[in-house]
């Protein structure tokens, strides 16, 4: 009886960690890249341009090999996060926003933008600021920008779009 | 003593089951999926606020930061089209038509889930790639590096490896959104081993 009672204590536990691993697995995984960026010396509140991604980038699985990445890590603790663009080029492009459990809680494109700057501003969903657009569920996460590559030429013209592109602090 | 002793026996073994079971779901379903198109399979609810805690988790695992369906559409093909897990061993050839999204790009990985080393630095085929709008099949051939194909060998060398393929649907069709186990989804066929 009592070997009964440890049998069945021993899978209501494996049953609750089995759940807790499944939920904090996009957790655990984002706060080690992230980590890890930052170890790199990447900075908070700050787009980073990337050059396309090959075999040597080990930092996020399946990458895209055809597209430009940026990656703004932010971190809304003192307040919004602005992100500010200028007229950007007619090819697929997008900035989405990224929770500390990787929902991709907001995304803007080029058909949304239709050729007008972008303008945006991210805040804490308890913050409940009045004047943000979008509300991160987390403080901390990622803001990545995504432009499709078409050729190599194609990448310089893109290359001068994203420079302009900011991630700063609102105040 | 002996209660001590059993409480971390009954811990461990709670430990070991509960966190193996979860990474064995994850591992043997890398996405989740609930779209099935020939080898390709998809997530509806990839990069979605709405996905339950498994889809998030096996996302995260094996294409971390996607972005939700409107935006766009990942399939993954881990075997060919006859079933057979795909292999650095054979050669394949992957014809496809132009796919019902705004843009769109084939791309082989390794067992890593990240690009496969060659000296071309050449990982995928896209919408680009396609040679002109009235050609509708193209073929590629993934194996050696050789003009017009993607390898997915390290620089020649035949290793054996399993590989995947990622096919992205960027802005994809209302009809692709509405009915994605409907799309043309491209064939992979093996030509041969060793």
């Amino acid at each position: 009886m009592r070997v009964l009672r440890l049998i069945g204590l021993v899978l209501v536990l494996a049953v609750a960690c089995h759940l807790a691993t499944i939920w904090l697995m996009p957790r655990i995984l984002l706060a080690a890249v992230t980590t890890t960026m930052q170890a790199n010396g990447l900075p908070v509140n700050e787009l980073v341009h990337f050059d396309r991604r090959t075999a040597k980038d080990r930092a996020i699985v399946r990458p895209s090999p055809d597209l430009l990445y940026s990656i703004c890590l932010y971190d809304l603790s003192l307040g919004p996060v602005h992100i500010a663009t200028t007229e950007m080029p007619q090819t697929y492009w997008s900035i989405s926003g990224y929770a500390a459990n990787t929902d991709n809680f907001f995304v803007v494109n080029d058909r949304d933008a239709a050729g007008r700057p972008v303008d945006i501003l991210i805040g804490h969903a308890d913050q409940r600021s009045s004047s943000a657009d979008y509300l991160s569920p987390s403080v901390r996460g990622v803001i990545l920008l995504r432009m499709v590559v078409e050729s190599n030429e194609h990448q310089k013209v893109l290359g001068q779009f994203r420079n302009e592109v900011v991630c700063e602090p609102a105040s | 003593m002996r209660a001590l002793g059993t409480f971390f026996l009954v811990l461990s073994a709670a430990l070991v089951l509960g966190v193996g079971s979860a990474l064995y779901v994850l591992e043997s379903q890398p996405m989740k999926p609930d779209i099935q198109v020939g080898p390709w399979q998809g997530s509806s609810e990839a990069g979605s606020v709405e996905a339950g805690i498994y889809t998030r988790a096996a996302i995260a695992r094996s294409a971390m930061l996607a972005l939700t369906r409107q935006e766009a559409i990942y399939f993954i093909a881990s075997t060919d089209s006859s079933g057979d897990m795909l292999t650095s061993s054979c050669r394949y050839n992957v014809s496809v038509e132009d796919q019902p999204a705004r843009w769109w790009s084939i791309t082989a990985y390794g067992p890593d889930y990240y690009l496969i080393p060659n000296d071309g630095d050449r990982y995928s085929f896209t919408k680009t790639d396609m040679v002109a709008d009235d050609e509708p099949v193209q073929i590629f051939a993934l194996a050696m590096d050789d003009a017009g194909m993607v390898p997915v060998v390290t620089n020649g060398v035949m290793g054996g490896q399993a590989f995947s393929l990622l096919l992205r649907l960027y802005h994809p069709h209302l009809s692709v959104l509405m009915s994605p186990d409907q799309i043309n989804a491209p064939q992979i066929i093996k030509l041969g081993c060793g």
